[in-house]
């Protein structure tokens, strides 16, 4: 049930609301916004006239030049993460590969070959025949010297 | 007048600074009225305004001459007048006290009362002021402009439920700060 309380507020409510929608705000001067649009409106266009498209244009320049850069930067730093990956790689399976030779008197020939610049391959293409090959080895390790052997060679 | 409004657009659109200003002329009394109503500050509502108006000459190109040009021309100044609200979030609670004898004495039993745009401003903030930014809105657009519920849905970007929700609690709050009034008014 309304009580008189209630009765005031609908009243008060009612009244200040339909006061607010007759009394509609007014503009005292009507020139002043459009002016002021149509003043801020030349101004934008000014700031588009070709002074200002040069100097935006110097801007974009720069603007281009400073991403271009940054992206090189980018690319550069990619490649030599890259670089260093392969090289890293390469060391491993090369340190794998020497830790892996045994240390007896065959291999002992196999770093002589390698200091004195003759290649395994080198070798197998001059001795095809495996015994030819082990003839050769022999030849090396009894006499302790690659010289003789580079003799051997056509 | 529809005819003139679209002659008017395609000049804007070519440029035409002149048509442009007598398009601000013709409007700008209701984009004051709207920006003033949620702003409740003749000042930044007359900023409002201008930026708003910018902002058509800027996206010109963006309005379809399908859509009403009011509802389009709304929902720019709307948005002009809640980014200032949110700017200037100046809108604490106003001392009860100070308003609510006045209140009572001019417009209990007087919706007649004539008002200018000080009073109104004060009136608005106390009544709207403290409200969330949509309940806010809505109050405005659906009760104090007399907004049709869809025009408001297209300005706000709100679905029909949202306004109806929105709008329910706005008057509840309303109304109960018009009910501290009348108590205090009361224990005088």
């Amino acid at each position: 049930m309304k009580n008189r309380q209630d009765d005031d507020t609908d009243d008060l409510l009612g009244s200040i609301v339909t006061a607010l929608r007759k009394n509609e705000p007014r503009l005292k001067d009507s020139e002043e916004i459009p002016d002021k649009v149509i003043q801020s409106i030349q101004h934008m266009r000014q700031q588009k006239s070709p002074d200002g498209i040069t100097r935006s244009s110097r801007i974009r320049y720069l603007t281009y030049a400073q991403r271009l850069l940054t992206a090189a930067s980018v690319c550069l730093l990619i490649l030599y993460g890259a670089e260093e990956f392969i090289v890293v790689k390469k060391l491993n399976t090369l340190e794998q590969q020497t830790a892996a030779v045994r240390i007896d008197p065959t291999n002992t020939i196999f770093r002589r070959l390698v200091k004195s610049g003759i290649t395994v391959t080198t070798l197998k293409q001059r001795f095809p025949n495996r015994l030819k090959l082990l003839a050769a080895q022999e030849h090396l390790f009894q006499n302790q010297t690659v010289e003789s052997l580079k003799n051997l060679l056509p | 007048m529809q005819e003139a409004l679209q002659e008017n657009i395609r000049n804007i659109l070519k440029g035409d600074q002149e048509a442009f200003s007598t398009i601000v002329k013709y409007y700008q009394q209701q984009a004051f009225a709207l920006t003033f109503r949620i702003l409740g500050d003749e000042e930044e509502a007359k900023d409002a305004v201008q930026e708003g108006f910018i902002k058509i000459w800027q996206h010109i190109e963006s309005y379809k001459p399908a859509n009403k040009f009011s509802s389009w021309m709304y929902r720019i100044m709307a948005n002009c007048a809640i980014d200032r609200v949110r700017k200037i979030r100046r809108r604490n609670e106003v001392a009860m006290e100070a308003f609510s004898e006045k209140i009572s004495k001019n417009y209990l039993g007087d919706p007649d009362v004539a008002m200018d745009n000080k009073e109104m401003a004060r009136i608005i903030r106390i009544l709207a002021g403290n409200l969330p930014e949509k309940q806010q809105l809505v109050f405005i657009l659906r009760d104090i402009q007399c907004m049709e519920s869809a025009e408001v849905q297209v300005i706000l970007g709100l679905s029909e439920t949202n306004v109806k929700s929105n709008l329910h609690h706005a008057r509840k709050s309303i109304r109960e700060k018009i009910d501290r009034i009348v108590l205090f008014e009361r224990s005088q």
